[in-house]
């Protein structure tokens, strides 16, 4: 690799270089550290940015993430996450499960909701959980904000932040559930400040959705709530919170929503249909200007889009609008419309990512790996010769099996790239058709060889 | 108020009647039975009399020449004669097996009491059978008993008409009385018509009335079911199947309307209605453009594991038909002789009241479903786990034939036609192009790195505005890499920590829960907004946070432990 290259590698940091490799080893998708091996899909991200920046001018935005398993959806997810959280966006991610939908009467829909708020993040709370300290931290902003303009009395500012707090507040109470929201967040204010801390974790919980009762939030509270949020409204309160982010100084919310298959699964039609209502509920807010500064991507598979019994395609409302015009042309990528399609990446991009692999470990280990250019081609071939591998492979299955190869031969000196992946010159025997881990049978510890 | 006791008359006065003795008023021994005399018992017998009643004569009476029918005589019992009641045993009158029939055995007794309030009703109905009807206007006619004797001249009249209509093939204009009083003619003339033409008078009258009064289904079920057993007949199938399977819906024996001379639809219809758990008609899927096809297969797989039971060819009912025995009264609600009225004993094979059978035809039925579902494609199935596996042969064996399922290798290749939106585009692999991608992706890791753009860089603190109390972290080169330049990242990388900021780092350090919180209160903020900042600092210089929340306080994330030293001089 070239100097230059090796110039912008030492900026990766070594935690998020050693979580990067570990997550790429396991087969996860990376949390942090994911720029760093972002190959290919330049227009989908250009896509994506632009979207943030219409979101930061107070406006909404609505994608469909759509790709086959392991086409790199949560990837894609991840690295807009992360670029995000670099702007001072706001972010929250969950994945749908049974147990996780949009709607549902018993419980479903804010189960989705709890999961977005404990995965709520900020740019110095990148792992989630943030909810606290956005809150603390805005506070204090407007204590400096009032410090600055006032004598040094804290009396004085104790009012006057109250004052300011409120007269914040009351911007959002003409949203949905904005009343109840607003003086919770007072609430909360003032429990911190007089040292109440039975109530300031009732107001964190009626935030994050805990309550299922308006009996037991009041009793908690000490105070009446008209509601709770529930199956109902947590959508509402999703619509709050991003209008509140950017009153708190961040540039707006953005929303994850992954494992969308999950709503295809619904066997019960009405029950799918009404999740897919508030699907179109969330398309129309977005897009029609009823939900400043919140951003929404969901990722799904092909059949829960396009299948046109079960999927998304199969309710018309939302089939009218997200389907292609009929002008489209097939192969023509269409970015600017909600639907983002991801095939695989191709071939020539796989063995990119293998290329910046082997230099990220490297880089990581503090060693100079044994691989040659044509050794890095060969290790592709072998992936690519494999039966169906032309459209089931995925990145994730390549660089687990490629991390192996590597952690090999970092740790048998010995070893050379060929003896470890058999293959993929044509000359080889394929009677293991090229499997890794059949080779290393050589080095793998027999505990007969343990000599008492 | 008079009262008439023992040929006294007692008066009781009212205040008007100033001759009798006011003592007398309050005497009881007038009310009460005098002492010591026994009344004799009553020789007055309340058993019924007969009373001749001649119905009205016709305005237009036929001659008594004139005949369409001839009967045995009339027998003219004696005037005046009283007949009781007399309960006897009953006798059996006979015995017989139906042919091609679920019925195996039938009894007929005579009824077992003599009765003789219908004995006129019998007589007149034997004199007018022969009496011809003219055309008359329709006159109305209500009554819950119809007899004769209740009919005017008119009615009469027009009630000759009727029939006289019923037996030519049409169906004139009738109240429901008319009909029951033809009816119950019919049946008390058993004895002296061709029962055979009684059969066919009283399926006529069923066939033309059931759509105008739907009540003749419950009662002429049974009462034609009574006729035949009784006179040994077998009820005309060919017109009566055109009930479908609502010719069975009202019949208490339902078994005697089974056509087992029929094709299987007919029984196999009768079992899908009357002997199964599961209506195959409410089947979510079995609508629109697939009902006909669940009508068809449904039924042609029951009727075809019927016939197999037949020839032997297909295992079934043989185990799940059960045989019952019931007693019945014929002809029960009609108004009927004691000489018409029998008593009927029936062994039968029953469906209705068969579990086993019942159950059979309910999983039957479901794997049937399954198997039209799997054709439709449709994956849901229903549970029939009690099938066995003859049933199940039995029904492969039907829908193998008729509605063969799609092979399995068409299915799995039929993909659908939007997965070809998600196919990679095929550029072969050429390492050259694989390192120019790999280069151009270094603009995408920058721009998503980026997190200032110049706007942002003027909001960061100057040095005009820096407190004088605040330190200035130059980053050690030793963070990153060893080739790395310190120049480039000091240019870009300075950044101010407050002393309050480094007594929290220091605090952190060691974990030191109050010395956080007082370097947090030392600057007014929480401690939880103070390591917020912190990180915020520390991603500018490392690119990464160096504060972790442990749960109520805040450490230093050991891979940047020597950095965070450096920071604070140690």
């Amino acid at each position: 690799m070239g100097q230059n290259e090796n110039t912008r590698l030492q900026k990766v940091p070594k935690r998020i270089l050693s979580s990067l490799i570990s997550s790429v080893s396991a087969g996860v998708v990376p949390r942090s550290g994911a720029p760093y091996i972002a190959i290919g899909r330049r227009d989908e991200i250009s896509a994506f940015l632009s979207d943030l920046e219409l979101i930061s001018d107070g406006g909404g935005s609505m994608r469909f993430l759509i790709g086959r398993y392991g086409s790199g959806k949560s990837f894609l997810m991840q690295l807009i996450r992360g670029y995000a959280l670099e702007r001072d966006f706001l972010t929250a991610d969950c994945d749908l499960s049974p147990e996780r939908r949009l709607y549902g009467s018993g419980g479903n829909g804010v189960a989705t909701y709890r999961e977005l708020m404990k995965n709520l993040a900020s740019k110095s709370s990148a792992d989630g959980g943030a909810l606290q300290k956005i809150i603390a931290k805005w506070i204090f902003q407007l204590e400096n904000e009032i410090g600055e303009d006032s004598s040094d009395d804290p009396s004085k500012i104790a009012v006057s932040l109250e004052k300011e707090i409120r007269r914040q507040l009351s911007e959002l109470e003409f949203l949905v559930g904005g009343f109840d929201f607003s003086r919770v967040i007072r609430e909360y204010y003032i429990a911190v400040r007089t040292g109440n801390d039975n109530v300031a974790a009732a107001c964190l919980r009626w935030l994050r959705g805990e309550y299922s009762t308006k009996t037991e939030a009041k009793r908690e509270l000490g105070f009446d709530v008209s509601l709770v949020i529930g199956d109902g409204n947590w959508y509402d309160f999703l619509k709050l919170w991003a209008a509140l982010s950017h009153r708190m100084g961040y540039r707006g919310l953005l929303v994850f929503i992954d494992e969308c298959v999950n709503l295809y699964k619904i066997p019960h039609r009405v029950s799918r249909e009404n999740n897919y209502e508030k699907i179109l509920s969330m398309f129309n807010d977005t897009l029609q200007g009823r939900a400043e500064y919140l951003g929404i991507v969901l990722g799904g598979t092909p059949q829960f889009l396009e299948d046109t019994r079960r999927g998304l395609f199969g309710y018309e409302a939302l089939r009218s609008r997200l389907c292609d015009s009929r002008f489209y042309v097939e192969g023509c990528k269409n970015l600017v419309g909600p639907v983002i399609r991801l095939t695989r990446l191709s071939d020539d991009e796989l063995l990119a990512l293998v290329v910046r692999m082997t230099v990220l470990h490297g880089q990581n280990f503090n060693w100079e790996p044994r691989v040659t250019e044509e050794d890095q081609l060969r290790f592709l071939k072998v992936c690519l010769e494999r039966a169906g591998a032309d459209s089931m492979i995925t990145p994730r299955e390549m660089l687990r099996d490629y991390m192996t190869v590597l952690n090999i031969l970092m740790q048998n000196p010995e070893m050379k790239f060929s003896d470890v992946v058999v293959g993929g010159d044509g000359d080889s025997d394929k009677s293991d058709n090229g499997n890794v881990s059949a080779v290393a049978e050589e080095s793998r510890f027999d505990p007969d060889d343990i000599d008492f | 108020m008079i009262q008439k006791r023992g040929g006294k008359s007692m008066t009781y006065m009212k205040n008007e009647n100033t001759n009798a003795d006011p003592e007398e008023f309050w005497d009881l021994g007038i009310v009460s039975a005098p002492k010591g005399r026994l009344r004799k018992a009553s020789e007055a017998h309340t058993s019924p009399a007969d009373m001749e009643i001649d119905p009205p004569e016709p305005a237009i009476s036929a001659p008594a020449s004139v005949r369409k029918r001839t009967y045995p005589a009339e027998e003219k019992t004696p005037e005046s004669s009283v007949r009781r009641s007399v309960t006897h045993e009953k006798m059996q009158v006979s015995e017989y097996v139906p042919d091609d029939s679920l019925i195996h055995n039938v009894k007929v007794f005579t009824w077992h009491t003599n009765y003789s309030y219908y004995e006129q009703f019998c007589r007149v109905a034997a004199r007018v059978d022969g009496i011809e009807g003219k055309p008359v206007p329709y006159v109305p006619f209500f009554s819950y008993m119809p007899q004769y004797s209740q009919l005017t001249e008119s009615q009469f009249a027009y009630y000759l008409w009727m029939r006289e209509e019923i037996r030519r093939g049409r169906a004139p204009e009738a109240d429901y009385s008319y009909i029951l009083l033809y009816i119950y003619e019919l049946i008390n003339l058993s004895d002296r018509k061709p029962v055979r033409e009684i059969l066919d008078s009283l399926t006529d009258i069923w066939i033309f009335y059931r759509g105008q009064y739907p009540r003749l289904d419950v009662q002429l079920s049974d009462w034609i079911c009574d006729f035949c057993l009784i006179n040994r007949l077998r009820p005309d199938f060919d017109r009566l199947n055109t009930f479908g399977t609502e010719l069975v819906r009202s019949a208490t024996l339902k078994e005697f309307y089974v056509d087992t001379r029929s094709g299987g639809d007919v029984r196999a219809k009768l079992l899908m209605t009357y002997c199964s758990n599961y209506d195959y008609t409410k089947s979510k899927f079995a609508t629109g453009e697939n009902r006909n096809l669940y009508v068809k297969h449904m039924t042609g797989v029951v009727s075809s594991v019927l016939e197999g039971a037949k020839t032997g060819k297909s295992p079934v009912f043989a185990s799940g038909l059960q045989d019952s025995r019931i007693s019945r009264d014929a002809y029960t609600g009609a108004l009927c002789s004691p000489k018409i009225k029998k008593r009927i004993e029936i062994e039968y094979t029953s469906f209705t009241h068969s579990h086993e059978l019942r159950f059979i035809i309910t999983d039957l039925l479901k794997y049937s479903e399954n198997r039209i579902r799997a054709y439709l494609g449709i994956k849901s199935r229903l549970s029939c786990s009690g099938i066995t596996p003859e049933m199940k042969t039995a029904a492969d064996t039907y829908f193998d034939e008729h509605l063969p399922l799609k092979s399995r290798s068409h299915n799995e290749h039929e993909i659908p036609a939007y997965e070809r939106l998600y196919e990679p585009t095929s550029t072969g692999l050429s390492y050259e192009n694989a390192a120019e991608i790999e280069k151009l992706s270094w603009d995408t890791t920058d721009k998503l790195l980026d997190a200032f753009s110049e706007t942002d860089r003027n909001d960061l603190p100057t040095d005009d505005n820096v407190v004088n109390d605040t330190v200035t972290i130059i980053p050690d080169a030793q963070i990153f890499g060893a080739d790395e330049d310190p120049s480039e990242t000091e240019k870009e990388n300075d950044t101010v920590f407050t002393h309050e900021e480094l007594s929290f780092l220091v605090a952190a350090l060691s974990l030191d829960v109050i010395g956080q919180k007082k370097a947090a209160e030392s600057s007014g903020q929480l401690p939880d907004a103070m390591a917020d900042t912190i990180n915020e600092k520390s991603l500018d210089i490392l690119g990464d946070m160096v504060l972790e929340d442990v749960g109520g306080s805040y450490s230093v994330i050991d891979d940047y432990a020597d950095e965070v030293k450096q920071w604070i001089g140690l």
